[in-house]
């Protein structure tokens, strides 16, 4: 009895000893450690670029529908623009143009410019205005902007033009000139405030699209 | 009967299979669509805020004469609630013969913005005349509608050519003369005055 389980036990070892010798192969391994570290779609309204028409006496946009102002003799209406970081992370993202006392045919031209503060090459993609995406300047556009109904009576009362620059590549630090115009209708209401957010959107270069 | 019921319940599986992996297929779809257009992008914000003005003339105040054939009318004159018309009234006396009237008006600029008056509009129940209108020129408001009397207005600069042009808290004096009204059976006579923004 004591034979046979000796001779169990051995020929088990012998196995065990067998089966572990088998996975101790001489080998080797490589490794790959994989980080992706992905960059920044980022850009801002660059402080001290604004610049805006109305210092003092008011403008008239004199030639509407085509392009052109006169500057009057009253300084009646005024404009302020300022400039928001509204999320905190140290650029300016927003941007608020506040007209006062204006009157059918004021006009207000303001200029500014957008840098790429990111680290990935961006494009100006498009710019949302009413409601409505702009991904290029049509010409008729570019001559007599977007007309918009803002208190919703049925005829348009502003008209918003904007400048190109859509689809101008933007590296880190690389700025661009961009400017608006904003014109009071003759069916603009009196003692009213007309509001609207016009977004403007970048995206990164290699996804650019100019028909979004 | 019990083979027809778990008949009903395999094909009652096999609809909850079928329903299960198109819904899955519908929620990969989507994810797959919306990855697509999620595209990494940085969007600027412009609020525009358009506050617009108004322009309103109202007459601060007035004074009516009338010049009669035979001296035997009466009239009564007030001011709309807008302040915009002046409604003359006749009243009826069963004399013959014209009148004339002669009404002056200190129109005021009680708005935001510049205006311009553009005309005076004459409505009348009564026949008339000629109908002419005049201003002696722009004046400070202040001192006309003001506590102080209508007696001591001063001009702030002369009068030029029209339209006439009146700023915020500027005043002008009209003076409307109406003749050849035919009187005797009475009537109302509305003078308007109308402006429009200037520029």
């Amino acid at each position: 009895m004591n034979k046979g389980i000796a001779v169990s036990a051995t020929i088990f070892l012998l196995l065990a000893a067998a089966l572990l010798t088998s996975y101790a192969m001489w080998s080797d391994s490589l490794k790959i450690n994989n980080t992706v570290e992905t960059g920044e779609v980022d850009f801002y309204f660059s402080p001290g670029s604004v610049i805006h028409l109305d210092q003092g006496l008011d403008w008239n946009a004199s030639y509407y529908p085509s392009d052109g102002y006169v500057q009057l003799d009253k300084d009646v209406g005024s404009t302020n623009v300022t400039l928001l970081d509204t999320d905190g992370d140290g650029d300016y993202d927003t941007m608020n143009i506040t007209m006062s006392n204006v009157y059918p045919w004021y006009v207000e031209h303001v200029a500014f410019k957008v840098c790429n503060g990111g680290t990935i090459p961006i494009k100006i993609w498009k710019v949302i205005i009413g409601g409505n995406s702009y991904y290029e300047v049509n010409e008729n556009q570019a001559m007599q902007g977007v007309e918009l109904d803002l208190n919703h009576d049925g005829v348009n009362d502003t008209t918003i033009w904007w400048g190109d620059n859509f689809g101008l590549q933007l590296h880190h630090g690389d700025c661009a000139d961009i400017s608006m115009t904003i014109t009071v209708l003759q069916p603009a209401p009196q003692n009213t405030t007309l509001s609207t957010t016009i977004s403007m959107v970048a995206v990164a270069w290699n996804e650019y699209s100019p028909s979004g | 009967m019990h083979n027809r019921r778990v008949f009903k319940h395999e094909g009652r599986g096999r609809s909850l299979y079928s329903f299960i992996m198109l819904l899955s297929v519908l929620i990969l779809a989507s994810s797959l669509l919306a990855a697509s257009h999620s595209m990494w992008s940085s969007q600027l914000r412009i609020n525009s805020s358009v506050k617009t003005g108004f322009f309103k003339a109202n007459i601060c105040s007035y004074h009516v004469s009338a010049h009669h054939h035979c001296g035997c009318s009466n009239i009564t004159a007030s001011l709309s609630d807008d302040r915009e018309t002046l409604r003359i009234v006749f009243e009826p006396t069963g004399s013959s013969g014209n009148s004339s009237l002669h009404a002056r008006l200190v129109v005021v600029n009680n708005a935001t913005i510049p205006l311009v008056l553009t005309g005076i509009s004459v409505e009348s129940t009564m026949p008339h005349g000629e109908v002419s209108a005049d201003y002696e020129g722009v004046y400070n408001a202040s001192m006309i509608c003001g506590a102080c009397c209508t007696g001591c207005m001063h001009p702030l600069r002369p009068a030029s050519g029209t339209p006439m042009h009146l700023d915020p808290g500027e005043a002008a004096i009209i003076h409307v003369d109406i003749h050849g009204i035919e009187a005797g059976s009475g009537g109302e006579i509305r003078i308007h005055v109308v402006s429009q923004p200037s520029g």
